[in-house]
């Protein structure tokens, strides 16, 4: 079930091919196909266990997969040699879901990481760079506080400040929104579309949040059992009336996973009613 | 039918005891070789407990090859048991593999990632060790500093007192025996050679093992739950560089500054057994140990105690960086690295005494 490609000529960021992942026995992703271009906003959508934390991080390098193939920035990853991974990687920024912040590190500390990887900025430039991206997330006044001492939502202001400090051109998020009040939720995406515009950044984000989709998201793509279920713009793909999507977009919240029914159970209907 | 019971589902079918009743009746009569069909005629409402309860009883009658049936089902209670999910049942009662090859296999396969990963991480370590001395390679000062500290100062009490007493038990263990053949000042030799060669550096590596060794495990591996090691990779950073690098060179500065107190402790227990309950004069007691110790004697108690630092750093790091899963996994690697690190040390003592011995 695909819809219409919001991408079209526009640069591609990632070529993802029939990418296959496993986990011991357990087949994660069963052939995902999908493309990232230059400037849009993808949301990823899908029931737990759907596949798309491991896309990300598929995409991310931090997973090898089975088979398939994942050119990113023009990059074939499974062919790559540790410089051009590592290339690849710092034009990359990534908003984990739990924040990932280095404890030992402070708030600004964290943010300057990714500076003091390139090589070419002086210390002072580095900090100056690092207070600013701080300052822009709302967090000017916590740039000496250790992770441990900002809540969950300044953790992520900070983390997703650490994200776009290098100006990356693919920003991930995973679940931005999760754990937070919804003030916070839409604080948290407006100032990530803000930064993508700001740093013209292409955005790829795994959210359970509808009104986050509603709000920030130029494609829609939904995955089911490890493979694209469904790709286009929010309308496309609301049009086509999957029953899994319809639910999502219904509620404040997700639709609960659904397999067979205790009646199918004990055959007392038959089974095989088309589920989600 | 003579080979069914059909058993009415009580009233309170919805409760925990009216689907522990039905279940147990339906028990009793698969027992007797009988299927069981289930009037649920007089229940208005079936509950998840209810569900549960006939899914049980399901199970257990067609397990048995019999048959199963419900019957008195209303439009309601039909509805009910759609709305209800139905668990997977796949895993439960099926026994594992109970091959002993297999069981064997894995282990190996594991034991064989496990010593790869290792050697891995030791090879990455040393290299990025090297460059760092000839100037490349990123240097976090600070956390040089930090680790350093935490693993010499703050190990220090414990290790003076643990030494104090390995002294002292070890000379008063021996007193008797060397009084008895008039050979009391000999018992400078023996605490001198026995703390500087094997005792020192052994118990410094074994205390420093089961506090830092764990420590470097769990941190590394709660940096690995919470995403930060993957973040670090992320961010085009090497863990290697940046976490393990600074722990090894705090190792292996500790750990030897450690033993070389350690020995000092040591010593001084043996002193105090031999001045207090031998009556030998100090001058002598010096004088006997400095004939009996050599600079080879301190020399190889630090080398071996170098050997046990990387010992402790490489273990303590690889347990923490290779974990995946959750917290309760977290315990579980600073517990593994403490049993492979002594281990690893007792092994390592073992082969350095053999190869100095046999060249």
């Amino acid at each position: 079930m695909t819809a219409g490609n919001g991408g079209h000529g526009r640069e591609a960021l990632i070529e993802a091919e029939d990418v296959v992942v496993e986990f011991g026995e357990h087949r994660v992703l069963n052939g995902v196909t999908l493309t990232i271009h230059a400037g849009e906003v993808v949301c990823m959508i899908g029931g737990s266990g759907s596949g798309k934390t491991t896309v990300l991080r598929t995409m991310l390098g931090l997973i090898a997969p089975l088979s398939g193939s994942i050119r990113v920035l023009g990059v074939e990853l499974a062919q790559a040699d540790e410089d051009s991974r590592t290339r690849v990687a710092r034009q990359m920024g990534m908003l984990f879901q739990h924040s990932a912040l280095l404890g030992g590190l402070t708030a600004e500390e964290n943010v300057a990481l990714p500076l003091e990887q390139r090589g070419d900025l002086s210390p002072e430039m580095i900090r100056s760079l690092a207070r600013t991206r701080l300052a822009q997330v709302g967090l000017g006044d916590a740039v000496c506080n250790y992770p441990r001492e900002l809540s969950g939502g300044m953790q992520k202001r900070a983390a997703l400040a650490r994200a776009v400090v290098n100006e990356p051109r693919l920003l991930f998020c995973d679940e931005p929104s999760s754990g937070l009040d919804p003030a916070t939720v839409v604080a948290i995406d407006e100032l990530m579309v803000q930064l993508r515009d700001d740093v013209g950044a292409s955005l790829v984000v795994v959210t359970h949040h509808p009104a986050s989709v509603k709000r920030i998201a130029d494609r829609l793509v939904l995955l089911r059992a490890g493979r694209v279920a469904a790709d286009g713009t929010v309308d496309e793909v609301r049009a086509l009336g999957d029953p899994w999507i319809d639910g999502f977009f219904s509620e404040d919240t997700a639709p609960p996973a659904r397999g067979k029914s205790m009646a199918e159970a004990l055959g007392l209907v038959p089974e095989g009613r088309e589920v989600a | 039918m003579a080979d069914e019971a059909v058993l009415e589902a009580p009233s309170e079918l919805h409760t925990m005891e009216g689907a522990k009743l039905l279940l147990a009746e339906a028990k009793n009569e698969v027992a007797r070789g009988r299927g069981v069909v289930v009037d649920l005629a007089r229940c208005d409402v079936i509950g998840s407990n209810g569900a549960a309860a006939l899914l049980s009883v399901q199970r257990a009658v067609e397990t048995a090859g019999l048959r199963f049936e419900v019957r008195g089902l209303s439009a309601a209670q039909l509805e009910e048991l759609k709305a209800l999910p139905a668990p997977t049942m796949s895993g439960e009662g099926e026994e594992h593999d109970q091959s002993l090859f297999l069981y064997l296999g894995t282990i190996a396969e594991d034991v064989a990632a496990q010593c790869l990963d290792f050697l891995s991480l030791m090879a990455d370590t040393f290299y990025w060790c090297g460059r760092r001395l000839v100037g490349h390679g990123p240097w976090r000062r600070g956390q040089f500093i930090r680790e350093a500290v935490a693993i010499g100062n703050e190990g220090l009490p414990i290790i003076a007192v643990v030494m104090l007493l390995v002294g002292l038990v070890t000379a008063f263990q021996a007193a008797d025996q060397l009084r008895q053949f008039g050979a009391s000042i000999f018992l400078a030799n023996l605490v001198g050679l026995g703390v500087l060669r094997e005792m020192g550096p052994l118990i410094t590596a074994i205390l420093v093992a089961g506090r830092s060794g764990s420590a470097m495990a769990a941190e590394l591996g709660t940096m690995a739950v919470e995403e930060e090691i993957d973040a670090l990779r992320v961010m085009g950073i090497d863990p290697v560089p940046f976490l393990v690098v600074p722990k090894a060179y705090a190792t292996v500065v500790a750990v030897p500054s450690l033993t070389m107190l350690a020995n000092l402790f040591g010593v001084t227990g043996g002193f105090i057994i031999a001045t207090g309950y031998l009556d030998i004069a100090p001058s002598a007691f010096f004088a006997q140990l400095v004939r009996s110790i050599g600079p080879w004697d301190l020399l190889t108690g630090l080398i071996k105690s170098a050997l046990f630092a990387t010992v402790i750093v490489s273990v303590g790091c690889h347990f923490g960086l290779r974990l995946r899963g959750g917290a309760e996994d977290v315990g579980r690697a600073a517990t593994n690295a403490v049993v492979a690190s002594l281990f690893l040390i007792i092994l390592v003592d073992g082969l350095y005494v053999t190869l100095e011995t046999l060249l």
